[in-house]
């Protein structure tokens, strides 16, 4: 038997040297493929799982932040917060500005501070003078009870606010409710009209799954309202094709009366009912 | 990365030996890809050189740029081996018998393309086992570290009492990272494994043929001569 038999037949069982290089290659892809798949190389989206809190900063505070939602529920009476209906029914008293308290006192000083600080001396000046002195402490009388008015007034306007603020975040607690609307726009709480009308209409909308044969029904009608927010017309600009659907549409829409809050011009709104969002 | 750092050191040694099974067999794939791919070109190129060229000794001094292919092996053995026999009948002509000498010629060389055709195959075939390991082994390695990691788990619930979510879900968590790394490094080996297997019956079979006809030549020049 020769040599080179030998030799070619262990050659077959050594390691190729080529072998070593591709086992470091092969190393290196693995770091790779950890690096980019942990994360170190480039850091992945991560979904922020934290609650998050929705504040309308636009709608609050006002009268009744619950005007806006269908689903608001009268507030439970407290012991101690003053009953909301006086202040809303008390009309309220023209304010009368601040400047005018301050006007008096720089106006009259002499005659403010003699009947704030030392009453006597104005006596003292009646018993010399005979009827100057009276109309004269009359005057200032007057004076002080004006000055006591506007700050009552003040305080009055000061504490009715502090009463709705507190309220406001009290009922908001109270009920679980959140105070207003997120897409709420203006002064009055419900003023975003299509969330109020979804809200509305998703509750006063009542279909069960078995009275239609498929899911993916749906039908989209045009609401009509005047300037008070009543409703005047409603008609299907696209129906769904099933009878049991349509009807029970109709049925919604005719509950829905007037606005909460006059739009102040004619308004429409086309609503679209997907079967999927009452199931949901 | 996080996960596998949390895990326990039977998961750890799990995931370790299969990062080891992964790394090897995707060397071995770089590797069979590289040897096959040559051994395929080179086959085909030399197959044509060879029906090109007639005669055995201008092959013999071309053999070098196809360097990669088993035929190539398998002709230099063959031509060797016949080169030595027509040597020892020049040498001792008044004993030779035609026929017999013939005979013996073309078995010699028939017996020296067999064992090259085995030795051939061999190389071929080499770490295609340890692919076929991988393949079958790593998903039942992971699956152990998955069990483990599980049990491990659920006795942490007996031990605190509580069955919640929080407690139950990490634990789990880190336990199938074993059986997806097993996977990882299964899928591959598995795909490579019966790639190269294909690949390296078509060479056989290349083989095979060549020494017939190897064999079928030498057999017409020794009727001939």
């Amino acid at each position: 038997m020769s040599h080179h038999h030998t030799d070619r037949q262990l050659a077959g069982y050594h390691h190729d040297p080529r072998f070593g290089r591709l086992l470091l290659a092969s190393l290196g892809v693995h770091l790779a493929a950890v690096l980019l798949f942990s994360g170190v190389l480039f850091p992945r989206f991560q979904r922020d799982l934290r609650p998050v809190y929705h504040v309308d900063l636009v709608n609050l505070p006002v009268m009744n932040p619950q005007a806006g939602r269908p689903d608001a529920r009268p507030p439970k009476p407290q012991a101690k917060a003053a009953a909301p209906e006086p202040v809303k029914a008390s009309p309220p008293a023209p304010p009368k500005p601040k400047a005018k308290p301050e006007a008096v006192k720089l106006a009259k000083p002499e005659a403010a501070k003699p009947a704030a600080v030392k009453p006597k001396k104005p006596e003292a000046a009646q018993v010399k003078a005979s009827e100057k002195p009276s109309a004269a402490d009359e005057k200032a009388l007057q004076e002080k009870l004006r000055q006591m008015q506007a700050r009552q007034q003040i305080d009055d306007m000061k504490r009715r606010l502090d009463e709705m603020a507190a309220k406001d975040t009290r009922q908001a607690a109270i009920s679980g409710a959140p105070a207003g609307m997120m897409d709420g726009k203006g002064t009055e709480a419900g003023s975003s009209y299509d969330a109020w009308l979804h809200e509305y209409l998703k509750q006063a909308w009542t279909l069960s799954r078995y009275q239609v044969s498929r899911r993916d029904l749906k039908a989209t009608v045009k609401l009509a309202f005047d300037a008070q927010g009543n409703l005047l017309d409603y008609n299907f600009i696209k129906k769904s094709g099933e009878e049991r659907f349509d009807d029970s549409v109709r049925k919604a829409v005719l509950q829905l009366k007037k606005l909460p809050n006059p739009p102040g011009s004619r308004m429409e709104k086309d609503i679209v009912f997907n079967l999927k969002d009452l199931l949901e | 990365m996080e996960l596998v750092l949390n895990a326990g050191p039977v998961v750890k040694l799990v995931l370790a030996v299969l990062v080891y099974f992964s790394v090897v067999s995707w060397a071995i794939i770089f590797y069979k890809f590289l040897v096959i791919h040559r051994a395929t070109r080179d086959s085909g190129r030399f197959l044509d050189f060879f029906w090109a060229k007639k005669r055995f000794d201008t092959i013999s001094l071309g053999l070098k740029d196809y360097a990669h292919s088993p035929l190539t092996v398998l002709f230099r053995e063959g031509y060797q081996e016949l080169v030595k026999g027509q040597r020892k009948r020049e040498g001792d002509e008044e004993h030779a018998h035609a026929l017999s000498a013939d005979l013996g010629g073309s078995g010699n060389v028939g017996r020296a393309l067999r064992r090259a055709t085995t030795l051939e195959m061999h190389r071929l075939e080499k770490y295609l086992t340890f692919l076929a390991t991988t393949g079958s082994t790593a998903p039942f390695i992971g699956l152990f570290g998955t069990v483990w990691g599980i049990m491990d788990s659920f006795h942490g619930i007996g031990k605190t009492g509580s069955a919640s979510l929080a407690v139950v879900a990490p634990g789990i968590s880190e336990a199938l990272v074993a059986t997806a790394i097993g996977l990882v490094a299964a899928i591959p080996a598995v795909v490579a494994y019966n790639h190269f297997v294909n690949k390296v019956n078509v060479l056989t079979g290349e083989m095979d043929n060549f020494c017939q006809e190897f064999l079928n030549i030498v057999e017409r020049m020794g009727r001939r001569g």
